[in-house]
């Protein structure tokens, strides 16, 4: 505790000197633009720009639909009802400005950023045997970080110095790559990718052909991760075929190469200016790595994440790809820096960078109305207003619960529950409560009693909506394209169903029980499940069908009773392969599909009723497409 | 001449040499999927018969097939006559023997993964390359657990499989939950067409939301009567249905009706571990019941190729029976065997090839390939081939060119 105190002092320490060199270099802010709103500082930078191009701000959206973009930016959950009617009831002037501090303080910030980090950071737990670049766990890490609000910088070091242990979450896991036969190349890639905006990983097998690195720049940054010099893996070249045509790429190291820890970039920062930092690694050189990558003096650092966070609720970022930044210029470099700053002098807190765009009128106007494009060129990068987004897969999955008011259940994701095989075979992970939660189901045996049948019902969804069960490399973007699978698996498959049926763990249940017209039953439904009132067509069209059967919903004297779904734990490695575990898993598999057990309390008639215009709401794009 | 350099100069000689690219006329594959490896030597690469004990070899006797002095195990039975209808290839070779999942990556995927890219299986590829037949029809299915050696790797979501796990179920998305009748499923669209309605005319101008909506309405047909009645094999006469077999024949009957709907890629695994307690990874007792898992294959596949014929289709459907790796000849000492990677067979059937031939040969034991070796790009290569699709060009990553196999080499014998 006392060095837990000790160690934070030094970085509020590191932090003072941080602002130190930041405050004498101020960004000018320009003045505001005749004609056009403006909330905050962000609004200047971006309307001077509009104004030059002669473009049009979007108009503002309307509160609800800010409710609900917000509410999945930050907590990545759809609104409740009683918090789309305690935003109601606010005072118009306040209440988007209250609900961007109440939301900013949930605790579920945290959840909404680890599916994030994971992607980029290639977080890739298996929980069956080794694969190719399994990482351990270190989504815990991640998520006690956010939760604890550690200032960014302070993570990305203690990332860096990769301690811990490699199985229980702490950052020796992000160390691991299982059968790669050169760990480290891996992380410096992922590493400069994730918060340098440098992409390596061409120049893991030869110097990068549509980038100005070369193999070394990789491998000495490799070879400060390793702690000392490193040879190049016959795997990390390119083969050579005697006789066959010479390859295009060139080749500037060869196999067995001796390359020892080295600092490439000295374009973003110059070694003696990075300063020692307050981490307590084993390893000198992570220690003179990660000093490097946050210095307030390589301002690529704060940039980069910037521009992350800015992508992430905006659409697109001022550098796209976020995370390859030889590739072109900033749309807004002067916005870039003056965020930047912002970011360094708040203490690198996500949340101030956070609080900033929310306020800002920009992203509180109605989305562009172009397709949703990041390729599109850096000039045409306006920010009028934000991109239209889809809700990511973890977003949707959690959504979908929240909405009906249901549990998240699912199996342990272990399959090896009679524990008698050593963690880096078998991991245990939990049973998980959010969607981030979840693993690669790792059923390449395709053995029946090796599936966990509630877990794979999760997956398919999120799958189709681009989560990658395997994370071998890193991702900033997933390719989450509109498909006809994602209408498809959220229209008939198991989750979508389950999440439909009206039974006794879901709150429609209850709320179709309670005694109320069938104008507010319905209007109440939309609030739940679209954040917004039903309107007058709408509204008519769903009494006319609930209408005839309303009265007479009720069956008198059912009780409810819902059986948690359950998993079969004597189901375990050593007996997979036997019959009755397959059996057992069939059976399992046989349940899930029939969906939940509808309730008795209700009439077939009315339940059938209210699940489709239920199953309608749930199925409109207007669902799954942020306002 | 070691083995590396044995192998290095055959395809250096084949690199030399490929100057015609064979084109076949295939328009769909069904791939089979043992998976846990089944033994060569049990199945179609027959030796002399072991004691199941201290002497290696053959656990079953041989019977002679269509193709002239070739044999294979005697519970091929069905499969024997038919033979000159396949290709058997003999001497499949690669080098990780030590893990399933690893193994089985590699025989979907074609490469050894890298970390900097996730390479598609070959399913993926194929839907890639040639799409569906048919609008309303997925262009890849999958009758097994789906996973990431069945994934679309670096080509994206859109490349990806429908699968389904069991006949009965359908495939997962793609049909109506059970208490979803006519009624309710029109009562479902219509209230979710009024919801739709508004909501677009809310969003009038935006792409974003109008192209959702389209994908949406598209994707729903694919979801229709049409597609779905494939499923129902009631439609199919009893007889022929039982002469397919178990769990594993009915999913095989069931990619013949897809391949005919207009799917390109059908992957059937034959997972029923528990017909023998190992399904085909017979390590130790897995041994003795083994006999039941060939005969529920030759029972499938010779059924298959028949009933394809039967619907002149076998002519333009490449039939495939791939596993992960074989089995030594050897038996462990629980009378089961372990793995072999170097030196074991696949099958190769219909699909427009010059069949009726076996392709490269292994030693006395079915131990070691002696002859023509077959890498599994040189497989990729030959079943991209069959399929029309140029097995020499480059995929892409971005703007990294992968080229569609790693430096296969169709097998050559196989085309006219």
């Amino acid at each position: 505790m006392e060095a837990s105190r000790e160690l934070a002092a030094k970085w509020r320490a590191r932090h003072e000197e941080a602002r130190a060199f930041y405050r004498d270099r101020p960004v000018a802010v320009p003045a505001a633009t005749t004609g056009m709103a403006a909330a905050n500082n962000v609004d200047h930078f971006l309307n001077a720009r509009l104004h030059t191009e002669g473009a049009k701000q979007q108009p503002r959206a309307a509160d609800l639909e800010f409710l609900r973009r917000l509410s999945l930016d930050t907590v990545g959950l759809i609104p409740t009802s009683g918090e789309v009617r305690a935003f109601l009831a606010a005072p118009a002037a306040t209440r988007r400005q209250q609900a961007i501090e109440r939301l900013l303080a949930q605790p579920e910030w945290a959840d909404n950023w680890v599916a994030y980090w994971q992607d980029v950071l290639a977080e890739n737990p298996g929980i069956l045997k080794p694969d190719l670049n399994n990482t351990g766990p270190f989504r815990y890490w991640i998520h006690q970080s956010l939760t604890d609000g550690v200032p960014f910088d302070r993570f990305v070091a203690e990332l860096i110095q990769m301690e811990g242990s490699p199985h229980q979450g702490a950052p020796a896991a992000f160390a691991q790559a299982t059968l790669n036969d050169a760990p480290m190349a891996a992380k410096a890639d992922v590493l400069g990718q994730a918060f340098l905006g440098v992409k390596l990983n061409c120049a893991r097998c030869h110097d990068a052909p549509f980038h100005p690195y070369k193999q070394k720049d990789l491998f000495s940054m490799a070879a400060m991760l390793q702690g000392k010099d490193m040879k190049l893996p016959v795997t990390s070249t390119v083969p050579l075929v005697e006789g066959a045509r010479r390859p295009a790429v060139q080749i500037s190291l060869k196999a067995g190469e001796p390359i020892a820890p080295g600092w490439a970039f000295e374009s973003l920062v110059q070694h003696e200016q990075s300063g020692a930092l307050p981490v307590e690694g084993k390893v000198e050189s992570r220690r003179s790595l990660a000093s490097l990558f946050v210095s307030p003096r390589n301002e690529r650092f704060a940039q980069v994440v910037v521009n992350r966070v800015w992508k992430r609720y905006m659409g697109v970022g001022f550098v796209e790809p976020a995370d390859d930044w030889a590739r072109s210029k900033p749309s807004h470099p002067e916005l870039l820096q003056y965020l930047a700053r912002e970011f360094v002098l708040s203490g690198y807190d996500l949340k101030h960078l956070a609080r900033l765009l929310f306020s800002s009128h920009a992203y509180q106007r109605r989305p562009i109305e172009l397709l949703a494009d990041t390729q599109m060129p850096s000039k045409n990068r306006l920010f009028a207003g934000p991109l239209r987004r889809k809700m990511s897969a973890e977003q949707l999955v959690d959504s979908l619960h929240r909405a009906v008011g249901k549990r998240f259940e699912c199996e342990e994701l272990n399959l090896n529950p009679a524990g008698d095989r050593a963690p880096a075979q078998f991991l245990n992970m939990g049973k998980p409560a959010r969607a981030w939660q979840l693993t690669a189901l790792s059923n390449e045996r395709d053995r029946p009693a090796l599936a966990l049948p509630i877990a794979q019902a999760l997956v398919d969804m999120m799958t189709a909506y681009g989560w990658r069960q395997s994370r071998q490399s890193a991702a900033t973007t997933r390719d989450d394209a509109s498909s006809p699978m994602q209408a498809l698996i959220l229209a008939n498959g198991v989750l979508g169903t389950r999440i439909v049926r009206l039974s006794d763990d879901g709150a429609f249940t209850e709320l179709a029980l309670k005694d109320q017209p069938v104008e507010r039953l319905v209007n109440e439904s939309f609030l739940r499940v679209l954040s917004r009132p039903a309107t007058a067509e709408e509204t008519r069209a769903m009494t006319a069908l609930l209408n005839p059967v309303y009265a007479s919903r009720k069956v008198a004297g059912a009780g409810s009773s819902y059986a948690a779904l359950k998993s079969d734990n004597r189901v375990s490695w050593s007996n997979h392969l036997s019959a009755e575990a397959t059996l057992i898993r069939m059976e399992e598999e046989r349940r899930m599909r029939m969906g939940a057990e509808p309730t008795k309390r209700l009439t077939k008639e009315f339940r059938e009723r209210f699940e489709d215009s239920l199953w309608a709401m749930l199925n409109s794009p207007e669902f799954v497409l942020m306002p | 001449m070691d083995r590396r350099a044995f192998l290095a100069s055959t395809t250096a000689v084949m690199a030399a040499t490929a100057t015609h690219v064979p084109k076949g006329k295939a328009e769909a594959c069904i791939f089979m999927w043992l998976g846990g490896g089944a033994a060569q030597m049990d199945t179609f690469d027959p030796k002399l018969v072991g004691d199941g004990k201290k002497k290696p070899g053959s656990y079953y006797k041989a019977i002679p097939t269509a193709i002239r002095n070739e044999q294979v195990c005697k519970h091929l039975h069905r499969s024997a006559p038919l033979m000159d209808r396949a290709a058997i290839v003999r001497s499949i070779t690669h080098d990780i023997s030590n893990e399933h999942a690893a193994a089985a990556n590699l025989v979907h995927t074609g490469r050894k993964p890298s970390g900097t890219i996730l390479y598609p299986a070959i399913g993926s590829i194929v839907a890639n390359q040639l799409g569906a037949r048919t609008e309303e029809v997925p262009a890849y299915v999958v009758m097994g657990y789906p996973s990431i050696i069945r994934d679309p790797g670096f080509l994206g979501a859109k490349y990806g499989n429908v699968y389904l796990t069991q006949v009965e179920t359908g495939p997962n998305g793609l049909v109506r939950p059970p208490d979803v009748d006519l009624n309710r499923e029109d009562r479902r669209e219509t209230l979710l067409g009024q919801l739709r309605e508004g909501y677009l005319k809310r969003n009038a101008a935006d792409q974003t939301v109008q192209q959702q909506d389209a994908i949406t309405r598209s994707a729903y047909k694919m979801a229709g009567p049409k597609f779905l009645n494939v499923f129902d094999l009631q439609r199919e006469n009893a007889a022929l249905r039982e002469s397919y077999g178990g769990e594993f024949g009915q999913r095989c009957l069931l990619a013949r009706r897809l391949a005919q709907s207009g799917v390109r890629f059908v992957e059937v695994s034959h997972n029923l571990n528990f017909l023998n307690g190992s399904g085909w990874d017979t390590h130790n007792e897995g041994q003795l019941k083994q006999h039941l898992l060939i005969e529920e294959l030759d029972k499938a596949f010779s059924t298959l190729v028949t009933d394809l014929e039967k619907n002149k289709m076998l002519d333009t459907t490449l039939v495939v029976v791939a596993t992960e790796f074989g089995r030594p000849p050897e038996f462990d000492a629980g009378g089961g065997r372990g793995h072999q990677s170097d030196g074991f067979s696949m099958v190769l059937a219909g699909g427009g090839l010059k069949t009726g031939q076996v392709i490269g040969r292994t030693d006395e034991l079915a131990k070691k390939v002696v002859e023509r070796p077959v890498t599994i790009a040189d497989f990729h290569a030959t079943i991209h081939c069959a399929l029309g699709i140029d097995p020499h060009k480059n995929l892409y990553a971005g703007e990294r060119p992968v080229p569609i196999t790693d430096r296969g080499q169709p097998i050559a014998e196989l085309f006219s």
